[in-house]
């Protein structure tokens, strides 16, 4: 008799223990996907904002690289001005850091965050994001080349057009790569997967 | 210094929930104006208030009242996580995976 009460007792407390751990999992799984749920958040406010992003890079770039057009044409004083034209590309210049202050301003003002020179840190981490932002850095370099070289080689207003597009276009491209990192990266999952309520839903069928 | 693969210990004042949340928002975003931070959790003034104040003691977030725009007359309160904060949470988030693997 004093066996089985024993017995009893002990199946009892290992009852106990092994519903307070699986309670202890819920409470955890369930902590971890209210992370992964604010994260999505975070990702469709950067899905929402794309567009005008994309808008705000391919203007200030395409701005640039009017500029880096100019420079030959400041340098060589084709346009016959009565003063410095080294001017324009200094206002045109200061104009795009403006602008792209204002944007990153504007961007963090709206988010109710501080201004942030890097994405949110689980794109950080994602391979797929260091990847385009590799890749926005190489292409960087096509634009100002273009546009110097055109630049040197003609002085056709068509020409500027064509160059401050290919800027634009470009970074415009690469900025909508990275966007969609970013939110792949946000959206991401990072829940594991739970061992432990695999295994007691196994114990479970044995009541059965 | 937080670092990739944190040491897992579990911390009480981090795991509620709204808590945890306001943790992870800070961890993933950095500096968050306070009424922004209310709307994403969708939780009351006080309710936030109380929470960051329970974080602020323990030093896990710093309290910023700031100006408002053009030099009005009201403050707004960014709020960040300290390093000693960013270095609980991510152990707890650590815990936390431990627990759900089973280990």
């Amino acid at each position: 008799m004093a066996n089985m009460q024993k017995a009893q007792q002990s199946q009892q407390l290992h009852s106990d223990s092994h519903t307070g751990n699986q309670q202890q999992t819920v409470d955890a799984l369930s902590a971890l996907q209210a992370l992964d749920t604010d994260r999505a958040k975070i990702a469709s406010g950067y899905a929402a904002r794309r567009t005008s992003n994309i808008v705000w890079v391919a203007i200030v770039f395409g701005l640039l690289t009017f500029t880096y057009w100019l420079i030959p044409q400041a340098w060589l004083n084709r346009f016959n001005l009565p003063w410095n034209p080294i001017w324009i590309v200094a206002a045109l210049l200061v104009m795009s850091l403006l602008l792209l202050i204002a944007a990153i301003m504007l961007n963090s003002r709206r988010q109710g965050i501080a201004p942030q020179w890097q994405a949110p840190k689980p794109a950080m981490r994602s391979r797929r994001y260091k990847i385009a932002i590799a890749v926005h850095f190489f292409v960087n370099f096509i634009p100002p080349i273009l546009a110097l070289a055109v630049g040197f080689a003609t002085t056709a207003w068509w020409s500027a057009v064509a160059v401050a597009l290919v800027g634009a276009v470009i970074n415009g491209a690469m900025e909508a790569w990275e966007l969609d990192e970013i939110v792949r990266a946000l959206q991401q999952r990072t829940t594991p997967e739970s061992s432990a309520l695999g295994s007691s839903a196994e114990v479970h069928h044995d009541i059965g | 210094m937080t670092s990739d693969n944190p040491q897992p210990v579990f911390n009480e004042v981090i795991h509620a929930p709204i808590r945890l949340r306001i943790c992870g928002l800070l961890d993933t975003y950095g500096t968050m104006r306070f009424d922004v931070l209310r709307d994403t959790l969708e939780i009351s003034d006080a309710t936030c208030s109380k929470h960051l104040k329970t974080l602020a003691e323990h030093d896990y977030i710093q309290l910023d009242k700031k100006t408002g725009d053009g030099g009005k007359a009201y403050k707004v309160t960014w709020v960040k996580l300290t390093r000693e904060g960013k270095q609980a949470f991510q152990s707890h988030v650590a815990a936390l995976r431990q627990i759900v693997a089973g280990q």
